[in-house]
């Protein structure tokens, strides 16, 4: 019970972060909150190690079920949820930094969301991903050519 | 052109002004009764709130001293045994074997649904262009209906409504609509009311040759959120079957129903925590029934009888465990045959079978079971050809609180008429001095066919919102049975408040015992001794059962690391056999582990 209740305090304070954090890769807010929903039940079923990033853990969790759910789950309401999507990008299209992750692709998104958003170290979005530090270094230097490339373009 | 930490800090900025998710939908939508418990607070609520987590104690088959010597019940190993009544809410008594102002019944008519009382025959409520099939909430005054409504097209496509019978603000509302090219198929509520789960399915188009090749069709099962009208896909869809769906209990993320597949074959599906199982039925047997709370299922078959002629076949009835499949109880007759399987639905609200045997002579027999058929069985009516009804299988169907059954008949002749009798499921309404329920003769002069109980009263829709009964107990229990202290002890065990406890000694005593408490499927198992106590209080009885574990088995952080540790409920018991819970106590016992 005691358990339950600081996981639910722990993800709380991590929500509005995590949150959007999702919103800026996914651009589809309907996946993004049930991502978020599915992250926070599988804490509750098997909590993060104590001392694992937070943010970093709901992030890549949050990630993995929205993969997964973009395969095989679709949701019936499909002109809702277009409305939505279509919300979003106008909202994040008006934002100088959705211009610049709108160039990436999802992968290297997330990847520069972990680092630069949730303050991840190359290291620990290394470990968050599960690759070597030497992917993350790279994807991040990948991401930050396309951005520059396409603000000198704009 | 930014560098590395200008584009980090745009990132950080921007970011920070994308929209927020609302507070309240931060964490999955939960229904009430998974809110944390105050550990030593309250306790007939903290019991019904562990119990409604599907949280179980290891429950033996309760020593059923069944009505009719011509059935034996073969009862399961005590760990595989029912946690079946845990989280049901149990029957209630708010009308009993007589028409009531409080409840009504839907029928079908022409494309039409009409909602009427059950005293009046005038129907306030009609819904048009429905198909004739609803499914009825936990709460009784909520029905959810298929209906075709305009598409952009100028064509027409199937949506699923709500409506409310007491809130004029929630009628007709639209939760889903069927994909493109799906006909609806069964749906159910959730087990707390907060949901649905549907089914649709494709046509199944057949080539021009009878018996040719069909073309594949499949079903989609969808969860609906009622609250938010959010309709998520399941996976997977079921390819070349058909499939029905039974029951969503949204605390355990569980959701049932069955496929009937191109090759004939005949599955039982959960679907769990995102994973399916799919569960073979055994071989003659068919699914009879299966409750909305994701308890239990029951099973029809037949076996050659025995000491008879080799051609007849007498009824197996086994009940089983929606979440696992495990068998928990199986029924067999030994020398009475009928003409086909017999015909099963749940008491609603409770684990109790309402059975409706086909005998061969062409009469039948309805009979209520209590507890899955462990408990008592009780003949509600025997028809015959002769007597009022002139076929043996007419409509059983259960008021919307359990607290009675509408037994009747269609007589085709002066423009066609439902009549037979409502009969009284509760012991407290029983004709004066007898043992048999109170009934009354009931008709339905004015058109539409019933298919369904609902609650039209506020006062007892609200009744049927609190989660568990505390008196009186519609447990069925005859009046007297609870003399003495054996008596009390056996009425409150098999009373749906402390079914749980079936396994405790049935006299005041002690006896070794597995505790199996809550935690990572399949729950930690602890051994103890479960104790039964009781004593004379006013004119009945608290029974009390007590389970004593040692500490180093398990023990919460606040509590002492070593010795016995205990955990009590008690029960009051009064001399008309209601059961009411007391306030449990203790130290933290296995079952409240989440």
């Amino acid at each position: 019970v005691d358990a339950r209740d600081d996981w639910t305090t722990l993800y709380r304070n991590a929500v509005p972060r995590v949150y959007r954090a999702l919103l800026a890769t996914l651009r589809d807010p309907e996946l993004a909150e049930d991502a978020l929903h599915e992250a926070f039940a599988e804490g509750l079923r098997r909590p993060p190690a104590s001392g694992e990033n937070l943010p970093g853990w709901l992030f890549r969790v949050a990630l993995r079920r929205a993969r997964r759910r973009r395969w095989g789950f679709t949701s019936l309401q499909g002109q809702e949820r277009r409305a939505a999507v279509d919300e979003l990008d106008a909202v994040i299209d008006r934002l100088e930094a959705g211009r610049l992750l709108a160039l990436l692709t999802q992968r290297q998104r997330a990847v520069v969301i972990a680092h630069y958003y949730l303050g991840l170290t190359q290291a620990e979005t290394a470990n968050l991903f599960g690759v070597r530090p030497g992917t993350v270094s790279a994807t991040i230097a990948q991401a930050l050519t396309k951005m520059r490339k396409g603000t000198t373009h704009a | 052109m930014p560098e590395d930490d200008t584009i980090g800090r745009i990132i950080q900025r921007d970011l920070d002004q994308l929209p927020l998710l609302p507070a309240d939908r931060w964490v999955p939508r939960e229904p009430a009764a998974r809110e944390r418990t105050q550990f030593g607070r309250t306790s007939a609520v903290a019991l019904a709130r562990a119990v409604s987590l599907g949280l179980a104690i290891t429950v033996v088959a309760a020593a059923a001293d069944l009505g009719l010597a011509n059935w034996r019940t073969q009862r399961i190993a005590p760990d595989e045994s029912p946690t079946a009544a845990i989280g049901v809410p149990g029957p209630l008594a708010l009308a009993g074997g007589a028409p009531s102002l409080g409840f009504g019944l839907v029928s079908t008519e022409v494309n039409t649904l009409l909602v009427r009382n059950e005293t009046t025959v005038s129907a306030p409520f009609t819904i048009s262009n429905a198909l004739p099939q609803v499914a009825v909430s936990p709460n009784g005054h909520e029905i959810a209906y298929w209906r075709t409504v305009p598409n952009r097209t100028g064509g027409a496509m199937w949506e699923l409504f709500r409506w409310d019978l007491i809130d004029p603000a929630a009628r007709d509302v639209g939760v889903m609509s069927a994909p493109a090219g799906e006909v609806p198929g069964s749906f159910v509520w959730s087990s707390d009311g907060t949901g649905l789960v549907v089914n649709t399915h494709t046509a199944v188009q057949r080539g021009p040759v009878v018996g040719g090749p069909s073309s594949a069709a499949h079903s989609t099962w969808f969860s609906v959120d009622v609250a938010s009208r959010k309709a998520t896909e399941l996976a997977p869809t079921f390819e070349s079957v058909v499939s029905t769906v039974y029951a969503w209990d949204r605390q355990r993320d569980l959701i049932t129903g069955s496929a009937f597949t191109a090759r004939d074959q005949n599955a039982f599906i959960t679907l769990q925590g995102g994973r399916v199982a799919t569960h073979a039925l055994p071989a003659g047997a068919m699914i009879a029934a299966a409750d909305a709370y994701g308890r239990s299922v029951v099973l029809a078959s037949a076996k050659d009888c025995k000491g008879i002629s080799s051609a007849t076949r007498c009824p197996v009835l086994e009940t089983r465990d929606q979440a696992t499949f495990n068998a928990f109880s199986v029924w067999e007759s030994l020398n009475e045959p009928t003409r086909d399987s017999p015909e099963v639905v749940f008491r609603p609200r409770s684990q109790d079978l309402i059975v409706q045997f086909p005998l061969p002579n062409g009469d039948a027999r309805v009979e209520l079971w209590s507890d899955l058929g462990r408990g008592a069985h009780q003949v509600l009516a025997t028809y015959t050809q002769t007597a009022r009804f002139t076929a043996p299988r007419e409509l059983v169907l259960p008021r919307a609180d359990g607290s009675a059954v509408f037994l009747m008949k269609f007589d085709n002749s002066a423009g066609g008429r439902w009549f037979g009798e409502i009969v009284s499921l509760s012991p407290i309404y029983t004709t004066q001095g007898g043992k048999d329920p109170q009934r009354t003769p009931f008709e339905i002069l004015t058109g539409g066919n019933p298919i369904a109980s609902v609650v039209l009263d506020p006062a007892f829709a609200r009744a049927m919102a609190t989660p568990r009964q505390t008196s009186p107990s519609p447990s069925p229990v005859q009046p007297g049975s609870a003399a003495g202290p054996d008596g009390a002890i056996r009425a409150v065990q098999q009373s749906p408040v402390a079914s749980m406890f079936a396994s405790f000694p049935t006299t005041a005593g002690s006896k070794a015992c597995d505790i199996r408490g809550g935690g990572p499927a399949p729950g930690m198992l602890v051994p103890g001794t479960c104790r039964t106590d009781v004593q004379a209080s006013g004119s009945g009885y608290v029974v009390t059962f007590t389970i004593v574990w040692d500490a180093s088995q398990f023990h919460l952080e606040s509590d002492p690391g070593f010795g016995p540790l205990q955990h009590s409920w008690p029960f009051a018991i009064d001399a008309t056999g209601a059961v009411a819970p007391g306030s449990d106590s203790g130290n933290f016992p296995p079952q409240y582990v989440r």
